[in-house]
This record gives C-alpha cells, structure tokens and sequence, in this order.
C-alpha cells in the first residue's frame, strides 16, 4: 500500500465528547501500589480543557525550527525531502486515559510529516507555550528507507501543554533529540513504531516543571529492529515523571534503555521503565538500568524498573536500578587528588552526560551542549 | 508401614498431592456458609465463644469489607464466588486433643501422611496443626512451657491473654488496608499465637501446619507472633490440600511484632493443592536492632498471591527477605517482598528467585520504601527468574522509592532461559533431561535453602524433582 492511500484513512484525528472524557480514569490499575503512577494528575485536572482556555498566542520562538508549534500557532519551514498534511498515523486514541483525552479535547490540528529523503541537516521540531491555557500539539513522522536526525525542543512556561508525538519507521535510521525544559505543566507522549530493521538512538533530557509526565513509547515490530534509548531526568525544585515503555515483538529484536535521574531541592524524580518480550520475539535481548540520584535533603527518587518476559528463548533479559546519593568514595577519591567537592560532583554530572550522550553520532554536540545548559542548576 | 520414618515414603511418592490423595468427607460439627454477613459474624462469634471486643472487632472489618472495592490488578478472583464457599467449618472432635491419638482416624492420617507428628517429635518445640477452620492440635513440650513460652490456638490466646492480644492483634496488619485483610479480619478462625518472654531463646522451631480438607472452603487462619526484648524464635509454616473438585480460597494472615534486639525467623513453605487460590497477609513490625527473616517458598496452589512485609520501625533494625517461587503447570504465583525503612541505620535485603516452566507464570512484585529521616539506611534487591520452555513467563514489577538523601537503594533483576549448555553438560555425564532440570533448578535456589533444617530441606528437595519427573517420567 502507498503511504498516500494510508493517510486518507486519518485524515482527520479521533475526536472525543466531553462526556465520554468525563468517564476516562489517569490509569487502569491506579489502585496497585506497585504500578501506580506518580503524575500529580490532581495538577493537571486543575488545569484541564475544560478549566482553561484551549487557545493561546504564539510566543517568541528563539530557535529556528521547521516545525514550530507555538501557542495554538503552527510554522513549516520544511527542508526538501519532507512533505507536510493534516492528520495523524492513529497510534494514540483519546480513549486511552484522561490526560490523552484532555489531549484529543483540546486539538485543534494534527499534522503528518513523510521523510523520503536522507536528511543532511537535523529536522528541528519546537513546542512552546507561554500562556496560561491547556494547549495540544500533535506531530506525526512516516520515514522509509532513509536516514533522519530530529530534535524535539518541548518548552512549557505557564499552563499545561501536551505534545504527542507519533513514529513510525521502516528500514530507516533516526536519531532523536528530545529536550524538555518546562516550568509549568507538561504532558509528552513519543509513540514510535519500529518495523523490519529499523535503528533508533534515542537520548531525551528533560527538566521538569511544575510537574511534567514525560512517556516514550517503542513498539519494535520488525524483525532485528534495534532501539538505544538514553534519558537524563531532571528535577531541581521541581516534578518529572519519566516513563519509557519499551515493546518487543520482533525476533532478534534489540533494545537498551538506561537512565540517571537527578533530584535536588525537593526536587522529585521518578523513572518507570518497562520491558516486555512478547512470545513471537524470540532471541532478542532487552535490558533497562534505571538511576535515580538523591542529591540533598528532602528530594524523592523513585525507580520502577519492570521486565517482562513472555518467551522461554530470550537472549538477555535484565534490569538494575538504584536510588542513591552520589557515591561518596568517589567523591572522596577525587577531592584526596586536590579537587574541591562541587568540581568533584560537576565532573561526575557531565561525565555521566557525555556517557549517555555517546550513541549518538550526528546530534551529539548538541545533545551535549543541551546537557551543560540545564544541568548548571544541578552543581 | 513400620514405624520407620515416613519421610523415606514421601521421599518416595509420586507427587505430595498423591500422599494426601483425594480429599474425604469427614464429620464436621458446624459449617457456615452464605452471604458474608452481620448474622454470620455474630454465629461465628457465639460458637468461638468471643469477647464482646473481638466480635466487635470483626463487624467493623466486616464493614470495611463491604466498603472497600476489589482491587483491580488482582486476576483469577473473579472466579471466586465467595458466597458459595463455606465460611467456616469445625470438625467434629469427640474429646479435647492431648495427643494424636484423640484426633479423629481422617484427620490424623492427613497429619500422618505429611510426616508431621514425626517431625514434632525429633526436631520442633511446639506444633499447631489446622485442618479446616479450626486448630485441632497444639502442643508446646513442657520444657519450653515452663520457661513461659507462650504457643496457643489464636481463639485460646483471645480468651485467656485479652490483653496481649488486644494489644498487637490487628495493629500490625490492619482490616482497612485492602478487601482481603478486610475479610480475613471479619472471618478469622484458627491459628496460632505465639509469646516468646524476655531473653529466652527457642531452639528448635516451632511450627503451624495448615490443611485444607475440603472443596469450597475459605480458610482464614491468624498467626500471632510476639518475641519480647532479646528473644529468638524460628517459626515454619507449612500448607497442604489433598486434591478435590472446585476451588477453595486461602485468605490468612501473620503478624509478628520483634521487639528490641529480637530475633524472628518465618519460614513458609507453601504446597496448596492446585484447587486452592492462595491469598496472603503477612507483615513484621521491627524494633530497635531487632532481626526478622521471612523465607516464603511457594509451590503449590492454582493462584498465589503473597508479599511478606517487614516495617522496620527502630534504629538498626534488619529483615531479610527470601522468596521462592515455583510455577509448573498453568498456574500463577504473584510473590515479592516489601520493606519500609523508619528508623536510622536499617537495612534490608530481598532476595528473590522463581521458576517458571510448562506455561507457568511468575511474577515478582516488590516495595522497597525508604521515608524521610532513616538516615544511612540500605536495601538491596535482587531477583532472579529462570524460565524453562518457550510457553512460561516471567515478570518483575520492583518500586524503589527513596526519600532520603543518605541511604540507598540497590535493586538488580535477571531472567534466563535454561541454558543449553548446561543441559547438553550434564546429559552428557549421563543425567537424563528432568534429572537435569531439577538439579539447575536446586542449585539455582540452594542459596535459600542452606538456612533451612536438614528434613525440611530434603522435603523441599523431593517436591522439585516430583514437579519435574511428572513431566517426563521419573528419572
């Protein structure tokens, strides 16, 4: 089927009633003390579509982007090999949970982008409010046998603001770029789906606001599809909870999710990561690594790494998680060598940055010289 | 049979089901069964002849209950018709039961078959056994007694020690946590309480074995363990049900206070029927230096759900947590482990491993939860999960949450398949394929079985390789 037939079907993106969305729960299980959610909803029910204004003016974009989606504004300045319309792929439904549906609520415009060609220079993505208004964006990516770099620039000042971003792929390489970096409320949701052989390295860092719900979804469907994927949560008197849920049907499919997560000045750090092997991705491997650190008095960490494993012939499944302060020996060892103690811990922030950082080869500085810029409150 | 030890027989039998056989009616004295209701709660009252306060206690758990919703992530109770299960059963015993000899022939063969008054004799200090509802022996070798021991059925311990009971009963595991306390609250029956004085040591275990004699049968034991200042007990559980048609449904409870510098051991080694859907409220509150050590194998049963919990409520206190799960068959076994730092310098440790083979599923859900203020504490966790055969599963939820910048959390999680190599090495020195199994089974849990009594490990020992000769002939 051409991808031309497909998009007729989606034209339009699902819509939802408000008294449907009035019977839609956060989560399913929000009742188990294992898998509940850590999301301050209570902050974002205070702040929904039907509390706010669903529209909002465009504020100052500083970056240059291609695609910018500003208040209820929406540019395209989209280099050659990249086609934009209207609607989604339909891998998020409104029915899925209440923060979806305030999503599909307050959409006005879906767009769809189809990459045909290798892109030279990064396809730069920005979401940005500055009003106090419940804003929806929504941005859906098609790429087939090409190589693509993104970033994702997510920017929430005042209000809540919630960006979905939807992935599908197919033989083709992307190397994905999220930066969050938000003061008010925030809702992220990456879906992206992985056909035969797609390679994805992804590195998101995100700076929470008032309370930001980051979730990156990965389906890896295709056979020996493959998915690096790094994240750097981060939350200096503020909230994050950052959830990635990695899916493997494909055989001899690949995935590897680590994170390290800071708290510091009450800050609040949560990590969830899942990992689940369905029966049909036989031989493949899976591993999660989930660290939370504590850095003062009265932050929480929470790390809930959880793997799933549904066939008897897995390569490698494991997980390891931690929730600690910095590893003092370490500390101490490199004080004992004339360092000071806020040079000691700087150099640990940004070494732990750069080893993150290092799958990526095209986006690379700039995922570093993101991480310098919003880890200066850390040190 | 001689009076040759019975545990070469059941070393010897086909499976631990089969020991038991199936299941007898047997006389029973009074039997409850209907809706969960006031009127059955005062019923069951009246017979157990209760303080007006226990009866209250069980109708205000009993409105908790009807508040209280079904949790929504527990699976297969839907299948559950509580109002058809029977609430409560006596048997019929003709006198009071000094010796096993005084037990009705029915209910002692069941004892007898499972080697346990042969156990009580050679290596324990007290035994309680419950078939059913009721407790139908418990006796304490005087020795122990004299030193002020105190190991009574739970019903006993309300009328005879009030206070006592009154003061820990329900206050470490109480009825509003969730409908299933709610309920085990409103229709305990049977069970141990054990008090263990100041100082005095216990040692050889003391243990709680409890029967499930018949089909749609709800069984709701208490056990109660208080280790006063210095103490030291180690207390085995052991469950079994022979086979029967229809389900019946475990819903008991264990509480253990250890006082400061106590040490308690709880070992469960649980080996339901695959009839029964096993639902377990176990938690430990520790004070200062005060060590307590759950060890919760799981074997048997058609649905478990268990989480041994410990609170470690005083400076320095320390738990450890062993769980083993076994899954063989299309059977599920929902275990983990909770700890609950509060005080400074605590430390706990869970150690997980489970099995999963022929469609088994198993699923490790843990909590480890460091509040504000237990300054410098650890917890380690790790667990481990080998799966057999393609159709099995394994699953691990662990939640660390840390709210102090001074302790740690360290958590680590594995799962396997069955590795070829080790198969193809030890089929090559001439052990056949089950034979295999269960030895890379044993090896992959012995780090759990080294603290257990030699007879319980040799017991332990023979479930697996039964588990596993069932599938393919015994080797």
């Amino acid at each position: 089927m051409r991808p031309n037939e497909l998009s007729k079907e989606h034209l339009s993106f699902p819509s939802i009633t408000r008294e449907t969305l009035e019977k839609l729960t956060y989560q399913k299980y929000g009742d188990s003390p294992t898998i509940r959610s850590y999301t301050k909803w209570k902050l974002f029910e205070e702040n929904s579509p039907l509390t706010l204004p669903t529209e909002a003016k465009a504020g100052e974009g500083r970056i240059r982007a291609n695609v910018l989606f500003s208040g209820s504004e929406s540019k395209f300045d989209l280099p050659e090999g990249v086609e934009v319309e209207e609607g989604t792929l339909g891998l998020s439904r409104p029915e899925e949970s209440r923060i979806l549906g305030f999503h599909f609520y307050a959409l006005k415009r879906g767009y769809r982008l189809r990459i045909t060609k290798d892109l030279l220079e990064p396809l730069v993505i920005v979401s940005h409010l500055s009003e106090k208004a419940f804003v929806s964006h929504h941005l859906s990516i098609e790429a087939e046998n090409v190589n693509v770099p993104i970033i994702i620039y997510e920017i929430s000042e005042k209000g809540a603001k919630s960006l979905v971003v939807e992935l599908r792929l197919k033989n083709a390489e992307a190397e994905i770029l999220t930066i969050g970096n938000h003061t008010s409320l925030s809702h992220y949701l990456l879906r992206a789906t992985l056909g035969d052989g797609a390679k994805v390295r992804a590195f998101t860092i995100v700076k929470g606001g008032k309370m930001s719900h980051h979730r990156e979804d990965y389906s890896l469907e295709g056979i020996k599809s493959e998915l690096i994927l790094r994240g750097m949560p981060i939350g200096i008197g503020s909230a994050v909870d950052y959830l990635t849920n990695v899916l493997q049907y494909g055989e001899e499919s690949k995935s590897e999710t680590k994170v390290n997560g800071y708290s510091h000045r009450k800050g609040w750090v949560v990590h969830r990561g899942v990992a689940k092997v369905f029966e049909k991705a036989r031989g493949s491997s899976s591993e999660v690594s989930s660290h939370v650190i504590i850095m003062d008095e009265g932050s929480l960490g929470v790390s809930v790494p959880m793997l799933e494993v549904d066939t008897g012939e897995i390569e490698t499944a494991s997980h390891s998680s931690s929730v600690a302060q910095f590893d003092e020996d370490a500390l101490f060892y490199l004080r004992s060598r004339g360092l000071t103690r806020e040079e000691a811990l700087s150099l640990f922030v940004h070494s732990i940055g750069e080893a993150l950082s290092d799958h990526l080869e095209r986006l690379k500085a700039k995922a570093r010289s993101n991480i310098i810029e919003l880890i200066k409150d850390l040190l | 049979m001689s009076e040759r030890s019975r545990l070469e027989e059941i070393l010897k039998a086909g499976s631990l089901e089969e020991i038991l056989g199936t299941a007898v009616p047997y006389p029973k004295e009074i039997e409850l069964k209907g809706r969960i209701s006031r009127s059955i709660i005062e019923e069951l009252s009246k017979i157990k002849n209760e303080p007006e306060w226990m009866f209250r206690h069980r109708l205000k758990a009993l409105e908790l209950f009807e508040k209280l919703p079904m949790p929504k992530w527990v699976v297969g109770v839907e299948e559950l018709d509580l109002e058809n299960l029977v609430l409560y059963t006596k048997p019929e015993l003709e006198k009071e039961v000094k010796d096993w000899d005084d037990l009705p022939e029915n209910i002692r063969k069941t004892f007898e078959r499972l080697n346990i008054p042969e156990i009580e004799k050679k290596f324990l200090s007290g035994l309680t056994a419950v078939f059913d509802s009721e407790s139908v022996y418990s006796q304490l070798k005087d020795e122990f007694e004299k030193k002020g021991i105190v190991m009574l059925p739970m019903e006993e311990a309300v009328r005879k020690y009030p206070d006592v009971v009154k003061r820990y009963f329900g206050k470490i595991f109480p009825a509003g946590e969730h409908k299933f306390s709610a309920l085990h609250h409103a229709l305990w029956s049977g069970g141990a309480f054990v008090y263990i004085p100041k100082g005095v040591r216990v040692p050889f275990p003391i243990e709680a074995f409890f029967v499930i004699g018949s089909a749609l049968e709800g069984q709701f034991e208490h056990t109660l363990v208080v280790a006063d200042e210095g103490s030291y007990v180690h207390f085995i559980e052991g469950c079994s049900a022979p086979m029967y048609k229809g389900f019946s449904f475990h819903d008991g409870m264990v509480e253990i206070y250890a006082h400061k510098n106590a040490t308690v051991k709880f070992t469960t080694i649980q080996n339901w029927s695959r009839n029964v859907i096993n639902f377990n409220n176990k938690r430990a509150i520790i004070e200062e230096n005060a060590y307590v050590e759950w060890i919760e194998g799981s074997i048997g049963s058609k649905i478990t759900y268990t989480y041994p919990a410990s609170v470690l409520k005083g400076n320095n206190a320390r738990t450890a947590q062993y769980v083993v799960s076994l899954s063989n068959g299309p059977f599920l076994k929902d275990t983990g482990a909770k700890s609950v730092h509060v005080g400074k310098n605590t430390s706990s440790k869970i150690v997980s491993k489970s099995i999963s083979a022929n469609g088994g599923i198993n699923i490790y859900r843990g909590l480890v939860r460091i509040g504000k203020g237990a300054k410098n504490s650890t917890a380690t966790v790790s667990c481990d999960s080998l799966i057999l055969d393609e159709e099995s599963r394994a699953y691990t939820y662990p939640h660390n949450q840390n709210d102090e910048p001074t302790a740690n959390i360290i958590h680590e999680a594995t799962i396997g398949k069955l590795s070829e190599d080790k198969l193809f090495y030890l089929n090559a020195r001439g052990i056949s394929e089950e034979e295999a199994k269960s030895l890379i089974v044993l090896g992959f849990i012995s780090e759990i079985l080294e603290g257990l009594p030699f007879e319980y490990v040799e017991v332990l020992k023979k479930v697996i390789e039964l588990e596993f000769s069932e599938v393919g002939g015994v080797g």
